[in-house]
């Protein structure tokens, strides 16, 4: 095959110089929108405060925790904190009761386990310097038609208030029921279809604070509503273990989980704190101008009043304790997220509460720890419950 | 204008400074759920923001969690749930919940009317009665197998609680392995096998998101619909666990960007899995409740019972019923054990009658007076159960129990006896007799008594062969024989 030579002159086209790219409308156009939105940015990071924060010196402090994670998770806790100089990174122990359990505990900056009876544990273990800056009530959280059915039994009675949201439960009657075999759907007749049996799905009494002082608030019930003593310790224990089988294999906490799309699925009724369930509500009133009806709360009438306490093992560790204990906006933030500031303070979660136009429970009067036993005769009793693989706790 | 721009470089600038910039480029390896490999974009886009590649190995959740138990060499792990781990381990590696999927039906549009709002009982008596052919992954190494057999085992267990080896003493799951047509080693094999089988069977067990994709997957001659057990609900959580600790920062990193809106919402829609941030909006097929958990069991030996269980599906098992036909069965009695056969042909739950099991009736009054074997090998079958004893006569000629045991002996081969007497021995051969003429009893004896039966003989005999006696003067027929149903 041969080439097919061209006969025409190649013609030099001479173009203008093009424009600088920075020049060109496409570009000044959305360049202009965008870089302005970013300097109007800037400025609104400056005045609060952040965007100074990498010529400050931040201090990165490490803790660990169980539930409590939720609270420096929470955006505006640590936009104070970080105001302040504070990052905190969080490992989360999957439990409190691990918190004691795991060798290099001291090695944190800060640990805050659920409450006062682990807390104790470690702080004479291993030392370290304790805050209290909050407190708050061990409950049952319950979707509402469970929580009816209980009434109807007279098991549970609504307190006043205009959404009906809090019950007081008579614990012995409740506890009671399970030991008696009885499902949810023999309460009701008339709605329930759950055929399970009723109990109050709890975390693990070997890994959970929550699960731990459960376990006690039902042996108190099932005592005749006496504190069991190393003389009757280990025979509460045999006399609940029933109970505490019934769940099987325990599931991780629900406070999380049962405030999504499928709680029903994750647990109809079980164990929490009360600050997860008041936070929740809070949060859904702020977003859809009301609270949800359909998830209650079940106040045990003997209850318990869990004191996380921040142990600092370092000068960064205190600081945190410091601004805790101290600081008005971290206090004002606690109580938004549903906590009781117990000696922190005197302001209450009623008034954030009552502020919002959500009914204030009542908890119940009491010592925070009128109805826990001493902390060997506890582990008498999670000992005989059982199944704690990790060893007893506490 | 430049002026301007410089300006706004510097505030580029420092703005980039308040972020880390782009982390190190890291690759992490993951035991993984079988099914994960559905995640492929998801981590693409995992790898784009965060640098983080993760490397799955996958296998079946049961087989994965055994080889954690004993040791592994991988950086993190990715499991549908970390229950079977638990029941395993003492140590549980540090866990996040990722994202939600429950194990379901995927039933054909043709046969979910039947099953819509169905209960394990309903979905194991069809399945006896060859009306539900599934497909379902092998329990010894999938989680979604593993699932369906506690779901089917604790709700037949009835107990309200979870499943403890004490309550699977009798096995009740062979109604329900009657309709299983194959099985794949983990949900994502099994999904595969379906879309190559699909004319063969009405259904597949497997996860909620599997059916889901399944559906939007263009491979469905007929589509699935989601059937959700209501009594016994099995979630699966599929949290990442932190195997090693050294990987911890990296690990952080990556739970970080998981629990992100944009990447719950990415999993959601491209997955079919629900997001665990409830402030994420589901899409429509993820809005349905669904259903009650049940508890799960608490120790390793109840899965291995399970298993145990699984692995004599299939095999065709035999039950001879040794039945009292003189005439003190008149009335009510006689009525009760027609309604009992009637039940357990039509509409027994765990305990229907089931294809491929052969059923001897031994009729006796002081003679053996019928024997009649069904294979059944089809809903005629049963249905000719149902209605075998209807119009079966009484005799007046005594009450011979011994004789007639002696009789079912003889033809019981493999099988199990089951004796429903009310009366006492009045003829042929004396319990004595009978007990000589079998030292070591061929077949294990069920004896349901009503009536004037004589308990203290019966429960002999039934001891004798590792049996015992059910009381049906009390309570109805048919909850007696259910009793006993499945046990060997």
């Amino acid at each position: 095959m041969v080439a097919k030579s061209s006969t025409e002159e190649p013609a030099l086209v001479i173009l203008d110089p093009p424009r600088s790219v920075f020049r060109r409308k496409r570009f000044l156009l959305p360049f202009g929108v965008s870089a302005g939105i970013a300097l109007v940015g800037a400025v609104a990071l400056f005045a609060s405060g952040v965007i100074a924060l990498p010529f400050q010196g931040i201090t990165i402090v490490r803790a660990m925790m169980a539930s409590k994670v939720e609270f420096f998770s929470d955006n505006e806790v640590r936009r104070i904190l970080m105001a302040n100089g504070v990052q905190v990174h969080l490992t989360d122990s999957g439990g409190s009761q691990e918190i004691p359990r795991t060798e290099e505990a001291a090695a944190f900056d800060f640990v805050m386990p659920s409450g006062q009876l682990t807390a104790r544990q470690i702080h004479d273990k291993v030392g370290g310097t304790p805050f209290y800056p909050f407190t708050t009530p061990l409950v049952i959280a319950a979707f509402r038609d469970y929580a009816e059915a209980l009434d109807r039994q007279d098991v549970a009675d609504p307190q006043p208030g205009e959404d009906k949201l809090y019950y007081t439960l008579k614990m012995p009657e409740f506890v009671g029921l399970t030991l008696d075999g009885t499902t949810w759907k023999d309460l009701s007749e008339d709605g329930l279809t759950n055929a399970n049996r009723i109990i109050a799905q709890s975390p693990d009494p070997c890994r959970a604070y929550s699960g731990a002082a459960y376990l006690a608030l039902v042996a108190f019930a099932a005592n005749g509503r006496n504190v069991p003593t190393a003389a009757d310790a280990k025979a509460v224990g045999a006399r609940i273990k029933p109970l505490f089988e019934v769940e099987g294999q325990f599931g991780a906490g629900i406070g999380r989980t049962f405030f999504g799309p499928d709680g029903r699925t994750f647990a109809p009724v079980g164990v929490i704190y009360e600050h997860q369930y008041l936070a929740y509500q809070i949060r859904t009133k702020e977003r859809t101008g009301s609270v949800d009806p359909d998830r209650v709360l079940l106040y045990p009438d003997a209850h318990h009043h869990a004191e996380p306490w921040l142990i600092a093992f370092s000068e960064a560790g205190e600081k945190v304790g410091r601004l805790l204990q101290e600081n008005t906006d971290l206090q004002r933030r606690a109580l938004e997220l549903g906590f009781r500031l117990g000696r922190a303070g005197s302001a209450s979660v009623g008034t954030v509460l009552t502020e919002r136009g959500i009914d204030v429970p009542d908890p119940g009067a009491g010592d925070t720890e009128a109805f826990l036993p001493k902390s060997e005769d506890l582990t008498t009793m999670i000992a005989e419950v059982g199944r704690c693989p990790g060893g007893v706790p506490l | 204008m430049r002026a301007g721009l410089a300006a706004l470089s510097v505030a580029a600038l420092v703005l980039a400074g308040c972020t880390s910039g782009t982390p190190e480029p890291v690759t992490l390896t993951v035991l993984a759920s079988s099914e994960l490999a559905d995640l492929a974009p998801v981590l693409a886009d995992l790898r784009r923001d965060t640098g983080v590649e993760l490397k799955l190995d996958r296998r079946g959740t049961v087989r994965a969690s055994d080889e954690l138990a004993a040791g592994v060499d991988h950086d993190l792990a990715w499991l549908a749930t970390n229950r079977y781990l638990r029941l395993k381990s003492a140590d549980l590696p540090l866990s996040t919940s990722t994202m939600l999927s429950p194990l379901v039906l995927g039933v054909k549009q043709g046969q979910a009317d039947a099953l819509r709002g169905a209960s394990w009982a309903d979905v194991a008596g069809r399945a006896a009665a060859g009306e539900l052919r599934f497909g379902m992954a092998d329990p010894r190494v999938s989680g979604s197998g593993m699932a369906a057999l506690i779901g089917v085992a604790t709700a037949a267990a009835g107990t309200g609680a979870a499943l403890r080896a004490e309550d699977v003493t009798c096995d009740k799951l062979q109604g329900f392995l009657t309709g299983r047509v194959f099985g794949a080693d983990g949900a994502a094999e099994v999904v595969d096998e379906y879309v190559k089988r699909q004319d063969e069977v009405d259904a597949v067990v497997t996860y909620e998101s599997t059916v889901l994709s399944l559906n939007a997957s263009g491979q469905l001659r007929e589509p699935l619909e989601v059937v959700y057990p209501r009594d016994g609900i099995v979630l699966s959580d599929y949290p990442l666990m932190l195997l090693k600790p050294d990987k911890r920062a990296v690990y952080d990193r990556v739970v970080q960007w998981l629990r992100t809106p944009s990447a719950q919402r990415s999993i959601m829609e491209r997955t079919h899995r629900r997001p665990v941030d409830p402030q994420v909006e589901r899409t429509d097929g993820l809005r349905e409740p669904i259903g009650t958990a049940l508890y799960f069991p608490g120790t390793q030996q109840v899965v291995d019972t399970l298993l145990a269980a699984y692995d004599r599906a299939g095999r065709s098992g035999r039950v001879v019923f040794v039945l009292d036909h003189s005439t003190s069965m008149a009335g009510a009695r006689i009525a009760g054990l027609r309604e009992a056969f009637a039940t357990l042909s039509r509409a027994g739950g765990f305990d229907r009658f089931r294809l491929g099991e052969t059923v001897v009736l031994v009729r006796f009054a002081g003679t053996v007076l019928e024997e009649r074997s069904v294979v059944i090998g089809s809903a005629a079958d049963l249905e000719g159960l149902a209605t075998a004893l209807t119009t079966a006569e009484l005799a007046e000629t005594g009450t011979a129990i011994w004789s007639a045991l002696d009789h079912a002996y003889r033809v019981v081969g493999e099988g199990t006896v089951v004796l429903m007497t009310d009366g006492e021995n009045n003829a042929g051969m004396s319990a004595d007799e009978f007990l000589a003429a079998w030292p070591a009893p061929p077949a294990r004896t069920y004896a349901i008594r009503f009536g004037e039966a004589d308990p203290v003989e019966l429960d002999r005999v039934a001891r004798a062969t590792g049996g015992r006696v059910v009381d049906a003067t009390t309570g109805s027929l048919l909850e007696a024989v259910k009793e006993i149903r499945g046990c060997r």
